[in-house]
């Protein structure tokens, strides 16, 4: 039976080839458009044979294979991300670009890299959660995220001043420290190349614990689709949920954040595309947008690799570039 | 004398006291007689007033005009009040092209920039133009596809950086929005620009307002939409581009200083139009002066400053307005 | 007995509703009627507890609605709001299944039981025919017959309805007050907010009269409509005639 309150439907065709775009594009990722000559063989050769004496195993151990798997499960994060945002704001426009919570993380990451005041005395992810959080949180609540019936508009351009004035602020710190540039530029555009298997030690943890409250949150927001009113009706507590999941939301895109730089254009595609192919169940929209996401940025990180080689392109660039057209084709198709 | 012109009086009187306040302050401080005796007669500071200082001071409230403006037709024709130049991607569009145009032939002259930067700018607003002649979208989603077109131009710009990195610091101020440097050489490609396009608008003004009652019932007034509309954003994007070319994108001042001037003096264009350029103008020239003045010798981009004088403003009318 | 005592509302200075003490009878439908802004949604919002009230209660057989949790609320009490927003494809049967939320443990699915009250409710609103259409492929009447099943699979003792007949069709207007009989009938409180005055008067037990936040009257149709009420709360010249059909007070404009 098709239930809304519940997982038991999954839609076995879409669900494994979305699964299999991600894997594919994961392989390649990790022997692909390298500096060294890398064959897909060298990656069985890993698994049927590992050698620690075989240079390219060992490249495609050390450097390729914590790479692509952060890239995939940032893509994930940020997916995830971006349909809790989506559903609890019933905005399809809610990203986390749009909430500020990168140009949040990017100004204190700034500021604390050119060693503004007390910023200077924290480490630079404890500075980029904190710049994730204020981002965010200010956008909220300016743009009226806890009054009911908040006009959607007023959130978009709530969004459009904050980050306005965060990344004015993020630029006139790069100019003042102008020797610092060129690199926070590159982590500004979201780039991966600094990844290495301590990120992803930092990463998975949080990732799990906030995919957990995510699939907690689901139902509650199939219910807030039916309006607040009526969500509060049925029993849930709608204050509640919006504190729970913008929690969840902050711990996905901090992370990532932290790790990579911004990658836009993620959290707000993820979730259109999961919708195209699973319609409006939270149960499945979650997990459909965590795949779609990692599967999209594994190929963006692809790409970044191989559009001006061997110089690497920011993967937050790539995904701008290919994200955006497809956004404003899906604004202009959407009805009004 | 009106409020609306005791209004006017004190916008003007406002923007010639900061002119003469950004005259005197500066990495050197004048005495205000220097500054009077320089202005007329020449002298040793002829230098740092009349070839430094006062250009600036001319560029600022021309540019600072000319994006409010700018602001106010799009905003008329678009009827929403997300619509402003660099949030249409006409902003980014100029940019692109000035930054593309100056990573390859750094030496261009300041003649050229300006048509490099219309190009630009003609060309994303003609892309949006298409795209909603398309599909027709809603205004608000009209502005949605603005901003991602911005989102995608400035990370087109990001991109050029990356691969050109050596001319990263001052692309990055240009494209913050700066008046370093600025001298006469900027003025006279600007100048024309304005003299027809500010007034021309005044003449669409009373058309904009009957636009305002929606399209159907401009028509049936006897406004030809169409036209209208085209000949509005055309001067709209060659106001914004001529000014992004001089100075870069400076940002917040085509979105603000319309709202300011609505909130002073209600919905017609007609009233609407002269207090917007004076916002914008006391806007630009106040974020330039703070810019040079706030660490000197070293100078912060103006467009720094007018974010952070205008989203917390920005932030407040959000929270004022009861139109939802 | 759902009894509202000295309820005061008020946002940003301004009272909305001052000091209101009402008793809904149980086990009748009560109907809320006054002119336009006059508080009666404010006053449905605020049982539902959607609203904090600024001073009083809302108390359920003796208990304070504010103290109780989400869940324990919405499994005595359920309020259909003016405009539901009917989510892009989602089946009659899930949005009916929603109902259930109440009595679902937190990461549970749906049991057996909660199933067959489903289709107890589909059975009751006669859309079984349509259980696994989308719902926003519906007409309009059927639509707000999905939202009614929906509050029946939620099997609440009271039901709130804010202004359900707005935008139907006089057909459906009259099946949709016939549904709101039957409920009653099978032991159902309801409390709704109408625009039609004739409709109040022939289908509810218990009239209450709001004019600017404030209680006017609170009783039985044909003890508190008249033309005096009805030049006093709403301006109108009108005189009172008795329905033929259904022996109710009815009104007709002069």
């Amino acid at each position: 039976m098709n239930m809304y309150l519940n997982t038991r439907q999954i839609n076995g065709f879409k669900a494994l080839s979305l699964c299999s775009v991600g894997l594919i594009g994961f392989i390649i990722s990790l022997y692909g458009q390298s500096d060294f000559l890398l064959q897909a063989g060298d990656v069985w050769r890993l698994i049927s044979a590992p050698d620690n004496n075989d240079i390219n195993q060992q490249i495609i151990f050390l450097l390729r294979l914590p790479r692509s798997l952060v890239a995939c499960l940032i893509g994930v994060n940020l997916g995830i991300a971006g349909a809790l945002m989506q559903g609890l704001t019933r905005n399809p426009l809610a990203s986390p670009t749009l909430f500020a919570i990168n140009s949040g993380a990017a100004c204190l990451m700034a500021l604390n890299s050119i060693g503004f005041g007390v910023l200077t005395h924290i480490p630079s992810e404890v500075a980029t959660f904190a710049g994730a959080l204020i981002g965010g949180l200010l956008v909220f609540l300016l743009g009226g995220g806890l009054q009911q019936n908040a006009n959607p508009l007023r959130l978009v351009l709530a969004g459009i001043a904050i980050n306005g004035l965060l990344t004015s602020l993020t630029r006139a710190a790069l100019i003042i420290a102008d020797d610092m540039a060129y690199s926070m530029l590159h982590w500004l555009s979201g780039s991966l190349s600094e990844v290495d298997w301590q990120s992803w030690s930092q990463l998975w943890p949080v990732s799990l614990l906030a995919f957990v409250l995510a699939l907690s949150t689901c139902r509650g927001l199939n219910l807030t689709a039916l309006g607040e009113q009526t969500a509060s009706s049925l029993g849930i507590n709608v204050t509640f949920l919006r504190g729970r999941v913008c929690l969840t939301v902050l711990l996905f895109t901090s992370i990532s954040v932290t790790l990579a730089g911004p990658i836009v254009f993620v959290g707000l595609i993820a979730p259109h595309l999961a919708r195209a192919l699973f319609r409006h169940n939270y149960f499945l929209l979650v997990p459909a947008s965590g795949l779609i996401g990692g599967a999209l940025v594994c190929w963006a990180d692809l790409l970044s690799r191989s559009i001006v080689p061997p110089a690497e392109t920011p993967v937050g660039i790539v995904t701008a570039l290919i994200g955006t057209p497809f956004f404003i084709y899906l604004v202009l198709r959407g009805k009004s | 004398m009106s409020r609306y012109k005791q209004l006017l009086f004190g916008g003007a009187m406002l923007l010639l006291m900061l002119a003469g306040i950004s005259l005197i302050y500066g990495a050197q401080t004048l005495s205000i007689n220097t500054v009077l005796h320089t202005l007329w007669q020449g002298g040793e500071q002829d230098f740092i007033v009349n070839d430094y200082r006062l250009p600036r001071i001319l560029i600022a409230i021309l540019v600072g005009t000319g994006l409010a403006v700018s602001g106010v037709l799009t905003q008329g024709i678009i009827r929403n009040p997300l619509a402003s130049p660099d949030l249409m991607g006409i902003s980014g569009g100029a940019g692109l092209a000035a930054c593309t145009v100056l990573l390859v032939w750094p030496n261009i002259g300041s003649v050229w920039l300006p048509v490099v930067a219309l190009f630009g700018g003609f060309s994303a607003a003609l892309i949006i133009w298409l795209l909603s002649r398309w599909q027709q979208p809603s205004p608000a989603r009209l502005a949605l596809v603005g901003i991602a077109m911005s989102a995608f131009l400035s990370s087109c710009i990001n991109f050029l950086l990356v691969i050109h990195p050596i001319e990263v610091n001052s692309a990055m101020i240009w494209l913050t929005g700066s008046l370093w440097g600025r001298n006469w050489s900027y003025i006279w490609p600007l100048l024309p620009w304005l003299l027809t396009l500010v007034p021309f608008s005044f003449y669409l003004a009373w058309r904009l307002d009957l636009f305002a009652l929606g399209e159907e019932t401009a028509q049936a007034l006897g406004v030809d939409t169409q036209r209208l509309q085209i000949m509005a954003l055309l001067s709209a994007v060659a106001l914004a581009s001529v000014s992004v070319a001089v100075c870069g994108t400076i940002g917040f001042v085509g979105l603000l200083a319309p709202h300011l001037a609505r909130l002073l003096v209600g919905s017609r264009h007609q009233l609407v139009l002269p207090i917007a350029a004076l916002v914008g103008a006391l806007l630009v020239l106040s974020a330039d002066t703070l810019a040079r003045n706030l660490a000197p010798p070293l100078e912060l981009p103006a467009g720094v400053l007018t974010a952070i004088l205008g989203a917390p403003y920005f932030i407040f009318l959000l929270h004022r307005y009861k139109g939802w | 007995m759902l009894t509202i005592e000295n309820l005061t509302i008020g946002y940003a200075g301004v009272v909305i509703l001052d000091g209101l003490n009402i008793t809904i009878p149980q086990g009748k439908i009560t109907a809320l009627i006054g002119p336009n802004g006059c508080g009666k949604s404010t006053l449905l919002k605020t049982i539902s507890g959607s609203l904090k009230p600024t001073k009083g209660k809302v108390s359920l057989a003796g208990q304070d609605l504010s103290k109780l949790s989400h869940k324990t609320k919405a499994q005595l009490l359920s309020i259909l709001p003016q405009s539901p927003i009917t989510p892009e494809g989602i089946s009659v049967r899930q949005l009916v299944s929603c109902g259930r939320n109440p009595y679902l443990s937190h990461w549970g699915g749906l049991s057996q039981q909660d199933r067959d009250e489903v289709q107890a409710a589909l059975i009751e609103t006669g859309l079984c025919d349509l259980a696994d259409r989308a719902v926003d492929s519906l007409s309009g009447g059927q639509r707000q017959r999905v939202w009614i099943a929906m509050v029946l699979a939620q099997d609440t003792d009271y039901i709130l309805l804010d202004e359900p007949t707005t935008y139907l069709d006089l057909t459906y207007q009259v099946e949709l007050m016939e549904m709101m009989q039957k409920m009653n009938r099978r032991g159902k409180t309801l409390v709704v907010v109408l625009h039609d005055l004739n409709q109040a008067c022939r289908y509810c037990d218990h009239l209450i009269v709001m004019k600017k936040g404030a209680i006017i009257a609170q009783d039985e149709p044909h003890k508190v409509f008249n033309s005096q009420l009805l030049k006093e709360v709403f301006s109108l010249n009108a005189t009172i005639m008795m329905d033929p059909i259904a022996n109710k007070p009815m009104c007709i404009p002069l």
